[in-house]
This record gives structure tokens, C-alpha cells and sequence, in this order.
């Protein structure tokens, strides 16, 4: 007769199981967060949408040597870099970034573009909402990547 | 070094120094020595010269030239002051004489006068540490130097032959 | 003695050839010593110390440098031992001491030796934390070239390519210790032709590419092996692109072709595919204006035009003029449709009939290094083929060939020893008869009755013996003296004065366009067929009829001067590809204008094109597959690097679609549709290309053999040509190439707009009797017309003569050639 007795069995497991569920609902409060209406707790590590940052005096860390297009494991980010004018530089030394681009349908912000800068020019960032109407909004350029509103932070600084 | 630094050098001059070593491989050094004898100094257009009369390279002539502290490419003052910052010249004070010539003439040490009357030169180790800091004017030897004596000395000399052509 | 020897490196024994640097030896066993200095086309030097080894000796181990070391028999070395590991670090971590170590924006990371050798031998960390040295970055070399002078480790390659191989020693080594820097003779020039060729060498970043600075990483390029289309050289070459945009040319080895070295026209002259002026449309005359319209649209008006000529006046009104520029198979295609499909022979190039050329062009190019004697006819190799230049230069120093010139101009390569001759246009064939005469003299021959008369002096009498002595001579004779008025008997005399000193067989031609030779083999000629068979020649157009399922017609066509010439009559079409007589000769423009109908395939909106009633797009030869010929009947694959622009499709493609609506009937001989098949058709039509195929032709191409086609040369009388002197012009026009023109390609190139003089030039006499100094603005007149320009005094102009490079922007030679063109009498004012 073991049929009848893991009937029996199964039905005060689940009497069990539901039990703590109820206890549960009124005796803790809830974890997960009502998103966007209360703001998200974002962690210092936390990687979130890219940012390119600049020096205090306002030129761009940038210096467009490609290492971070080189080092993505997506082929999410295209640089094209151009030579500054003396009179008006971009950045620091010769060359800067003319085009930079990053593709956030392909990224997955695994970090190896911070990690492979040699000025800590990207970042990625806290900016978490993402979501755009249009698939071409996706493709970040230049100056939306640029306007950080910190310059000069280093956001993993303790790594 | 541009040309125009360097016009109404009388390439004519150069003529017997070149015929002396006419052929003869290997005189690119004597052969700078004395054109600089006769210019003071080796002007471009002599080292541009030297090198169509010998076949060697002008690159390679001018390479020599910048290669050895003999050679002089600027034309120098009437007057020539070596500093000496060898290692006991400078612990003893070299840098301060440079500084308080710079203040009084005007010039930093490579540099000659805008008049042309004094060049200063550095040099390192003139074998008399025992005399640091060593100062030599127009080949005078001038051991133990202060600031006031050296700027003293220089203003006397310059001042002495300063407004004639040597 | 045995030429193999062994030698022990790390206790294992391998075998080695005697006198080879140790460097070479390792290698070949797998031990890659490291170096900077060294490098197999230049001198051993020893500068860098990189390649430190030990070796034993009967006094103990000493460290040698292996790149200027030769091995010997038993030689025994040490490259893993602890004091020569020791003795790379520490000359590493010299060299590093002033290397900013800015690689994240140097053009270099990424393909830089210094950077592979750190990273491979290197000690990993420094001693020095001290400042390092400034010295000049950014510092322009030349309008082409940066030097970085912090970067530079100062291995001499530079130096030594200039002086060893340019012989132009322009950059030196200078001042001393940590200040010793690479530079130029205070305002010296870096004008070498290759100076290019010291970015490739540079082992560090410290010689970038100017105009290509910044514009690419070297890991992310696509590599497309191909060649260079600028002259009939051929130069291996390699192009970068990323993106489908290139990004620059560097050189690729080929010892048989260009060595290792591209020139700077080569190698800079790489904006062709990203130029704004580029066709990227069909074009039509629509209510007089050309209007952009589809491909089919276009196609379409093509078929109807020339139909509508065919049915009204024969196919025999029609003509095509290929290319010279064009790939083997654009011009097999073009001959293929006008001989098959729309039966005619007028078909010529630029550089065809006209052109005296041999046939087979030049016999090897390789030869040149060999050579014990130069002969150079009418033609500039520095201008006109500047890698051949550096070949004959080294051969000139090296193996001390004498070099003979005779050309109106006293050429570059004039300051060797030798002879140089500098007749006056008209005077040639005198002096090739005395040349020849002196020979026939020399060698104890019967002296003709007609050349009895020749005089001679004792230079050309030297020059007849130096020829005649000769035993591996390089012979060439250019366009200079292969066309125009008086021509034949110059072509004639000169082969006379080579046959009779017993080198006939080795005079070649040097042909001035990448493919002249390709145009020539494909049939782009009116009375040769692919394979260089003659019309003429009933088997071989009955194996064409039987590939191209056609029947051909037999009858002679026009020329390319005698299309142009009929255009006002008997030709009421032209299909043009690649082919610009409106630009080149402004009076060709009205004759065209004439004309019914007009196609033009072309890269750019030309003279031409402008005139034209359909303009098709064509993709450039980075933008198609095709096969070009060099000048030593090499052919050469340039496959295809990036995607056309806009809706610009390859030549050959437009043929194929074009034939196929023309004559849907003959649609199943138009069927190729990749080159590489298109190219075995070919190579069924042109016997001379027989076994060769699109893979087989590898990378460094296949040559047809000289000996396949055999002309017997003997010393033959010939018909002189006088040149009427004219009081009203007192001047003597000379035309040629100069490398920096004011050509198509260089016109789509902005970074090399100031390159080279680009004037008429006079010789000093003459432009002092006329007041003229260099860059006053001059107007050139003959009896046809007139140019404006500026001047420029040159003292290796023949004095009464005026040097008018072809491709002069606003300044077309064509504008002043009459029947005696190109030695046209010519006036100033």
C-alpha cells in the first residue's frame, strides 16, 4: 500500500511548504524593488552603461589607441582615432578619438574595455535604463558617451 | 641652424685648406679643424662645401661635426668662459655661477652675448678639483670662484676689449 | 672547400653556409636571434648590440654580435646561456631607458619588433625611474614621413636604405650619447623616390606614414596581398584596409619584381577608393544633362546607342579604346564584345599602336641587378619606375656597371660613371649611327655604305666599346622615343646600334603603365588578337571564333589616333574605358562631341566623361578582382581589398552584362562569373598565357617567357625623318612622365598635391635670354595651340629644348602636338 501512503505524504509536504510561504507573507517584508517607481540600490562595482571621461581641464582621456575596440569580446565598441590639432587639442598628446561608438545590443559589460584603457577614458557607469523605442538608439556615440557629469572619477578606484 | 644665421661667410676662404687635402681619404676631421681656424666656427655652407669637395655625405660631415665638442656650428663670442660642472665643481658651486652670469650677461651657459662679446661654455672636469668651483676666461685658469669675483673678472676682460672686433 | 659547414648554437650542431651571418643560420634552424639593425636587404652594422651571443673561443666565451658575425666551420655559440640572455636584457633595458613607451598611440603597436623583443627578451622591469630624455616628436621628415626622435633606437636602417640602396645619403646620425639624434642636414630635403620604404624598416615607431598617421591599428587590418598599378613595374605590394576603407600600402617582397621597396607614389597614393570625386551611378544624357540613372536604365541606353550606330552606318563605324590602367581582363572583355559581339576591330589603347614597343616589353627585371652595363634610351627610370631605379643604382655602385643614357634630359641616373648623351629631338638617329657605326668599326665589321657618313668622337667611340664589351648588359629604350613623329628611325637606329654590338636580343622596353603590356597581350590593339597572334592570322581567329562561338571580322581597324581622327567621319560611336583623349589633348573634345554616341567607363567624371552620352561607374583595381602584366610580361593577381563605391561595379562585370543584353543569343559565351574563370578563358584565348590560373599564379605571379615570341634583329638601313626647324618656334618640345604628376590618381590623393616641381622647365640659357625665372607663369605655344604654366630653370634641360611632363593639371601636352608631335616646335610668350 506504499501508493496510499505517498499520497498522504506529498499532501503534508505541500500543507508544509504552503504554511511557511503564508508565514512568510505577513511576517517579512518584501526584497524585491518596484522598479522604476523606488530607486535601485547600484553597488560601486556594478557595471552599467559606458562613459568617457575627461581630465579636470576638460580635455578627453580618450587618446583613440583602439585597445578597448581590441579587447572586447563582443566587437561592440568602434573607435576611429585622428590626429589633434596642436592649437586645439581633443585630448592630451597626438591623437585622439574621432569616432567612438559603442553598440549596446552587443555589449555585455563584461568590464575588458575599462580594464584594457590605458587612461581610464571608459568607464562603465551607474546609468542602468537602457531601454530606447528605437533599435538605433542602441548605437552610442561619441557625445552621448561623453557628458559624464563627474569628470575625473575613477569609479573602481580600489580595485 | 638656418642659412640666413649664416650669410657672407666667404666660402673663397676654404680653398686652400681643400686643396691641401685634395684626394687624401680619412682628413674629414683636419680638414674641419682647420676651416673652423679660419671661420671661428663651421657655418653650414662650409659643411656643405667640405662634403662636395671630399665625396663624403654632408649628413655624415655633419655628423662628424656634432659628434665632437671641438666643433662649434654657432658662431662664438670674442670672449670665451668655460664653467666647469664636473662632479667637485658642482657640489662646489657651478650652478650658481651659471645662474648669476645669466642675471648679469644675460647668457645661459651655450649661449653667446647678443653683441658677441662673451659665449659661456660648460665643460666637465677640467682636472683641477682641488681648485673647485674652476672658471677659465680666454684660457686663464681661475680657481675658487664666488659669484661677485667671477662677475667681476668677466665685466673687467669683456669690458676691457668689449667694443673691438679681436 | 665545401660551402656546407656546421656550426654548434646551445650544443645542437646545424648545418649552415659558409660566410652567411649567424643571424640567417639560426633562423634557419628555428632560433630567431633578435635585432634592430640588422636586416637582410641592408649591410650588416652591428649598431644596436640586440643580437649579443656568446661564442667560444680559444681565449674563453666573448660576446659577438650574431648578425655581423659570418659563421665558420665548428664555430660553437651560446644563445641561451646566462651571460648572453643577460648581455639582451641589459641592451634591451638600454634602449628602453629613453623610449617614451607611448605604444598606445603609436602607428607601430602592434607590429613593432621592439615591443615582440621586450616582450620576448626583455628584462620586464627597469632600473631607471629617472626622467627620460626629450627630444623632437611630431618632427616632419618630409611632407610624407614623421620622425619621432624619442622613439628611435637609432638602428641606422634609415641611414642605410638612403645611402645603400637610394644612394641618397640625406639623414644622418648626429650630436652624441643620449642626444644622438636621426635628422636631415639643417634644411636638407628627404626627396628619395622611395623614402617610404624607411617606415617599413623602422623597427620602432619612430618613422610613421604621414599621411596615413593615426588612421589604423595594426590588428585590426584586413591584408590583402596585391600589387601597384602606378607604372609597368608591377611592385608587390600589400594592402591595409579596415572597414572596407584603406588605410595604407605596404611594400611585399618579391626579389624577381621590386625586392622588398614600393615608391612613395605607391605607397601614398591610396586615397583612389575614398575619393569624394569618385562615379558611384550611372550617368545619362538626358535632355542634355547627364542625370543619375539605374544600372539597367544605362545598360539598356548602351545597347540602343550602339545598335542604333550598328544598323545605321555597320559595325565598322564603331570603336573602343581600352586601357593601358585597366586590368587584363577589363580589356580581354572589352575586345571579346567589340570583335565578337559587335564585329569590329576598332580597338585600340593610348599606348598601343602607336607605341614602338616590343612586344615582350622588357626581358627581366632581375636582371638588372646583375647587369656589368646600363643602357638607357629615351626613357627615366627614376620618373618612370623608381624601384627599377634603385636596382640600377645598386648595380651602378655595387657592381660598377657603367651607365650609358641617352636622353634629351640629363636623367638622374646620369651622375654615374659612363657616357651620357643628350641629343636635341631630331638628332638621335645621328647619333645612334654613329654608335653604330663606332661598333661595327670596333668589332673589325664591314661598315655599310649608308653609314659611312656618321661621325664619330671619342666619347661615342668609348660608349660603342663599353657596349660591346658588355657582357650582361641592361638594355632599355622608353616612350620617350618609341612614338610620335620621327620615331621609327629613332626606334630603328638605336635597335641598330644594340644588334650590331651584339646584344639584340636583351633590348627591352620599359612601357610607362601598369598593364600597357596586359592591354597589348589581351588584343587591345586593331590588328592583333588576344596572345599577341595577328589579325592577320586565319588559325588564330578561327580558334577565337571557335571559343567565343562567334565569327570575327578580318578587316584591319582604326587606331587610337585614328579613331579620334575619324571621329567627325567614319566612327559615329566610342565605348572609352578607362580612356580620357579629352583631357589629354583638348582638341581630341570637339571630335568627340561629334561623335553619335559616346560611352565612357570610367573612376571619375573626366574631360571625357563629360562629355559622354552613358557614363558607367567602374570599380577601381582595389575594388575588383583582376590580373595585370608587367613590364616583364609578369602577370600579377590584384585581388579585390574593399567593396566598390556607391553602385561602381568592376570592369568586367559591366562587359559581361552589357554583352549579354546586347546579344542575348550569345548569352552562353558570356557565362564567366568570377575572374578566376574569366582568366582561364583567357588563358585559352591567349596561347602565351597557357597554364597559368587564377590560383596558380600565386604571389608573385608567372611570367611568359621571353623566347616565346622571337624577333630576328639585324642592322637594317631605315628612312630618315627631318624636323623642319620653325623661325616663329624657336623651341624644341620634349614630353615624358614625371612620377609626381598631376594624374588621376594623384589628384584623388589631397596629402600629395605639393609633391615634385610641377612646371615646364627650360634650361638656363634659354630662360635667360626669355628674362624667365623659376615659377613665373609662361604660356607655351605651337602651331596647334597653346598651355599656360609656370616655369622652371633646370640645368638638365638640353639647352633650345622645354620639358612639358604629360598630366599637367590646366596644362596638357596634347594641347601643343601637331604632325610632329611630340616634338613639336614651341614658342614662349
Amino acid at each position: 500500500m506504499s501508493g496510499f501512503k505517498d499520497v498522504l505524504d506529498g499532501a503534508a509536504e505541500i500543507a508544509k511548504a504552503m504554511g511557511f510561504t503564508l508565514k512568510t507573507l505577513v511576517s517579512e517584508p518584501p526584497v524585491t524593488v518596484e522598479y522604476p517607481d523606488e530607486p535601485m540600490t547600484i553597488y560601486p562595482r556594478f557595471r552599467g552603461r559606458h562613459e568617457l571621461r575627461r581630465y579636470e581641464n576638460g580635455l578627453e582621456r580618450c587618446i583613440g589607441c583602439c585597445l578597448c575596440e581590441a579587447a572586447c569580446p563582443t566587437g561592440a565598441i568602434h573607435v576611429e582615432a585622428a590626429e589633434n590639432d596642436p592649437a586645439h587639442p581633443t585630448s592630451p598628446g597626438e591623437r585622439y578619438a574621432s569616432v567612438y561608438e559603442v553598440n549596446l545590443m552587443r555589449c555585455i559589460f563584461c568590464g575588458d574595455c575599462e580594464a584594457a584603457c590605458p587612461t581610464e577614458a571608459v568607464v562603465l557607469g551607474h546609468t542602468i535604463d537602457l531601454a530606447v523605442y528605437n533599435r538605433r538608439d542602441m548605437l552610442l556615440t561619441k557625445e552621448q558617451l561623453l557628458n559624464p557629469p563627474d569628470p575625473n572619477t575613477v569609479i573602481r578606484g580600489d580595485w | 641652424m638656418d642659412m640666413q644665421s649664416h650669410a657672407g661667410v666667404d666660402l673663397d676662404l676654404l680653398e686652400d685648406v681643400l686643396a691641401q687635402y685634395q684626394g687624401q681619404r680619412g682628413a674629414l676631421i683636419p680638414i674641419l679643424q682647420k676651416a673652423q681656424d679660419v671661420y671661428g666656427y663651421l657655418p653650414p655652407q662650409v659643411l656643405q662645401r667640405i662634403a662636395r669637395s671630399t665625396g663624403v655625405a654632408v649628413s655624415k660631415v655633419y655628423g662628424v661635426a656634432t659628434f665632437y665638442a671641438q666643433f662649434y656650428l654657432q658662431k662664438r663670442g670674442r670672449h670665451i668662459l668655460k664653467l666647469c660642472d664636473g662632479t667637485a665643481c658642482h657640489v662646489k658651486g657651478t650652478p650658481v655661477l651659471a645662474t648669476a652670469l645669466e642675471d648679469h650677461f644675460g647668457v645661459q651657459p651655450g649661449q653667446t652675448t647678443e653683441d658677441g662679446a662673451l659665449t659661456v661654455e660648460v665643460v666637465y672636469c677640467l682636472g683641477s678639483c682641488a681648485l673647485a668651483p674652476v672658471a677659465v676666461l680666454d684660457g686663464q685658469v681661475m680657481g675658487r670662484m664666488r659669484q661677485e669675483m667671477l662677475v667681476r673678472t668677466v665685466q673687467k676682460q669683456v669690458g676691457a676689449a668689449g667694443g673691438e672686433e679681436v | 672547400m665545401s660551402d656546407l659547414i656546421t656550426i654548434t648554437i646551445d650544443g645542437k650542431e646545424i648545418p649552415a653556409q659558409r660566410g652567411e651571418m649567424l643571424t640567417k643560420a639560426a633562423r634557419r634552424a628555428g632560433i630567431e636571434i633578435p635585432v634592430f639593425c640588422g636586416h637582410p636587404k641592408l649591410d650588416p652594422i652591428g649598431a644596436c648590440r640586440m643580437c649579443l651571443v656568446e661564442q667560444e673561443t680559444p681565449r674563453g666565451r666573448a660576446l659577438i654580435t650574431a648578425c655581423t658575425t659570418p659563421v665558420s666551420e665548428g664555430m660553437v655559440i651560446h644563445y641561451g646561456s646566462e651571460k648572453a640572455v643577460d648581455a639582451r636584457q641589459g641592451t634591451l633595458e638600454m634602449i628602453l631607458i629613453n623610449h617614451p613607451l607611448d605604444c598606445p598611440i603609436c602607428d607601430k603597436g602592434g607590429e613593432c619588433p621592439l615591443q615582440d623583443h621586450t616582450l620576448a627578451h626583455g628584462p620586464g622591469k627597469s632600473h631607471f625611474w629617472e626622467e627620460k630624455h626629450h627630444k623632437a616628436k611630431n618632427y616632419p621628415l618630409s611632407d610624407l614621413i614623421l620622425l619621432d626622435q624619442e622613439r628611435c633606437i637609432l638602428c641606422w636602417r634609415c641611414i642605410r636604405y638612403l645611402g645603400e640602396w637610394e644612394d641618397k645619403p640625406q639623414l644622418g646620425l648626429f650630436h652624441r650619447g643620449g642626444e644622438t639624434v636621426i635628422d636631415k642636414f639643417p634644411d636638407g630635403e628627404l626627396d628619395a623616390y622611395t623614402s617610404g620604404s624607411i617606415i617599413d624598416l623602422c623597427p620602432v615607431g619612430a618613422l610613421t606614414n604621414r599621411p596615413a598617421r593615426f588612421s589604423y591599428r595594426p590588428w585590426e587590418l584586413r591584408k590583402t596581398p596585391s600589387i601597384c598599378t602606378h607604372c609597368g613595374q608591377g611592385c608587390n605590394l600589400r594592402i591595409d584596409s579596415r572597414d572596407d576603407i584603406v588605410r595604407r600600402h605596404v611594400a611585399r617582397e618579391n626579389v624577381a619584381v621590386n625586392d622588398e621597396w614600393i615608391c612613395d607614389k605607391g605607397r601614398f597614393a591610396d586615397d583612389i577608393s575614398v575619393s569624394p570625386a569618385r562615379l558611384q551611378q550611372p550617368l545619362a544624357r538626358i535632355a542634355g544633362q547627364l542625370q543619375p540613372v539605374s544600372w539597367a536604365e544605362a545598360l539598356q541606353r548602351v545597347v540602343s546607342g550602339l545598335k542604333g550606330v550598328a544598323e545605321r552606318h555597320g559595325p565598322a563605324a564603331i570603336g573602343a579604346i581600352g586601357s593601358a590602367k585597366a586590368s587584363n581582363e577589363a580589356n580581354y572583355l572589352l575586345g571579346k564584345f567589340m570583335r565578337g559581339v559587335i564585329g569590329s576591330n576598332n580597338l585600340d589603347h593610348r599606348e598601343g599602336a602607336a607605341l614602338l614597343a616590343d612586344p615582350r616589353g622588357l626581358p627581366s627585371l632581375e636582371a638588372a641587378r646583375h647587369a656589368d652595363l646600363i643602357l638607357l634610351m629615351g626613357c627615366d627610370p627614376s620618373e618612370e619606375m623608381p624601384v627599377l631605379a634603385t636596382l640600377l643604382k645598386r648595380a651602378a655602385i655595387r657592381q660598377a656597371a657603367a651607365v650609358v643614357i641617352v636622353h634629351p634630359r640629363r636623367i638622374e641616373l646620369a651622375r654615374y660613371p659612363g657616357h651620357c648623351f643628350q641629343p636635341a629631338p631630331g638628332e638621335e638617329p645621328a647619333l645612334f649611327d654613329a654608335l653604330t657605326r663606332a661598333t661595327l668599326a670596333g668589332r673589325g665589321e664591314p661598315i655599310p655604305a649608308w653609314l659611312a657618313g656618321a661621325a664619330e668622337d671619342a666619347q661615342i667611340t668609348a660608349a660603342a666599346n663599353a657596349l660591346a664589351a658588355a657582357q650582361r648588359p641592361f638594355i632599355l629604350y622608353g616612350s620617350d622615343y618609341a612614338w610620335g613623329f620621327g620615331a621609327r628611325a629613332i626606334v630603328a637606329s638605336l635597335t641598330n646600334w644594340v644588334t650590331a654590338a651584339g646584344h639584340g636580343d636583351r633590348l627591352g622596353f620599359l612601357h610607362a603603365q601598369a598593364n600597357s603590356q596586359g592591354a597589348g597581350d589581351m588584343g587591345m590593339l586593331p590588328d592583333f588578337l588576344p596572345g599577341r597572334r595577328p589579325l592577320a592570322d586565319a588559325k588564330a581567329r578561327g580558334d577565337l571564333e571557335a571559343l567565343w562561338q562567334t565569327e570575327l571580322p578580318s578587316q584591319p581597324g582604326l587606331t587610337y589616333g585614328g579613331m579620334l581622327a575619324s571621329a567627325r567621319g567614319r566612327i559615329k560611336a566610342l565605348y572609352l574605358l578607362g580612356a580620357n583623349p579629352a583631357g589629354e589633348k583638348p582638341a581630341d573634345a570637339a571630335a568627340l562631341k561629334a561623335l553619335d554616341f559616346l560611352v565612357v567607363q570610367e573612376l571619375f567624371l573626366t574631360e571625357t566623361a563629360q562629355l559622354a552620352d552613358v557614363v558607367l561607374p567602374a570599380a577601381s583595381y582595389v575594388e575588383g578582382d583582376g590580373t595585370f602584366t608587367n613590364s616583364e610580361r609578369r602577370v600579377q593577381r590584384a585581388p579585390q581589398a574593399v567593396k566598390p563605391v556607391g553602385n561602381a561595379a568592376p570592369d568586367w562585370l559591366i562587359l559581361t552584362h552589357l554583352a549579354r543584353a546586347y546579344a542575348p543569343e550569345r548569352a552562353a559565351a558570356w557565362s564567366t562569373t568570377s575572374v578566376a574563370a574569366l582568366f582561364a578563358e583567357i588563358t585559352q584565348a591567349a596561347p602565351l598565357y597557357a597554364g597559368m590560373t587564377w590560383e596558380n599564379l600565386g604571389a608573385g605571379g608567372r611570367q611568359w617567357p621571353w623566347q616565346a615570341l622571337s624577333l630576328q634583329r639585324s642592322v637594317q638601313p631605315y628612312k630618315p625623318a627631318a624636323l623642319p626647324a620653325d623661325p616663329a618656334y624657336p623651341l624644341r618640345l620634349v614630353v615624358g612622365n614625371q612620377l609626381w604628376d598631376d594624374g588621376v590618381v594623384l589628384a584623388a590623393s589631397p596629402a600629395l598635391a605639393q609633391q615634385g616641381i610641377k612646371a615646364a622647365r627650360l634650361h638656363p640659357t634659354d630662360a635667360a635670354a626669355l628674362g624667365l625665372h623659376s615659377g613665373d607663369a609662361i604660356t607655351l605655344r605651337s602651331r596647334s595651340g597653346s598651355v599656360r604654366t609656370t616655369v622652371h630653370v633646370d640645368d638638365a634641360i638640353k639647352p633650345g629644348t622645354v620639358f612639358l611632363p604629360y598630366s599637367l593639371a590646366g596644362a596638357p601636352a596634347g594641347a601643343l602636338f601637331d604632325e610632329y608631335a611630340p616634338r613639336s616646335a614651341v614658342g614662349v610668350g
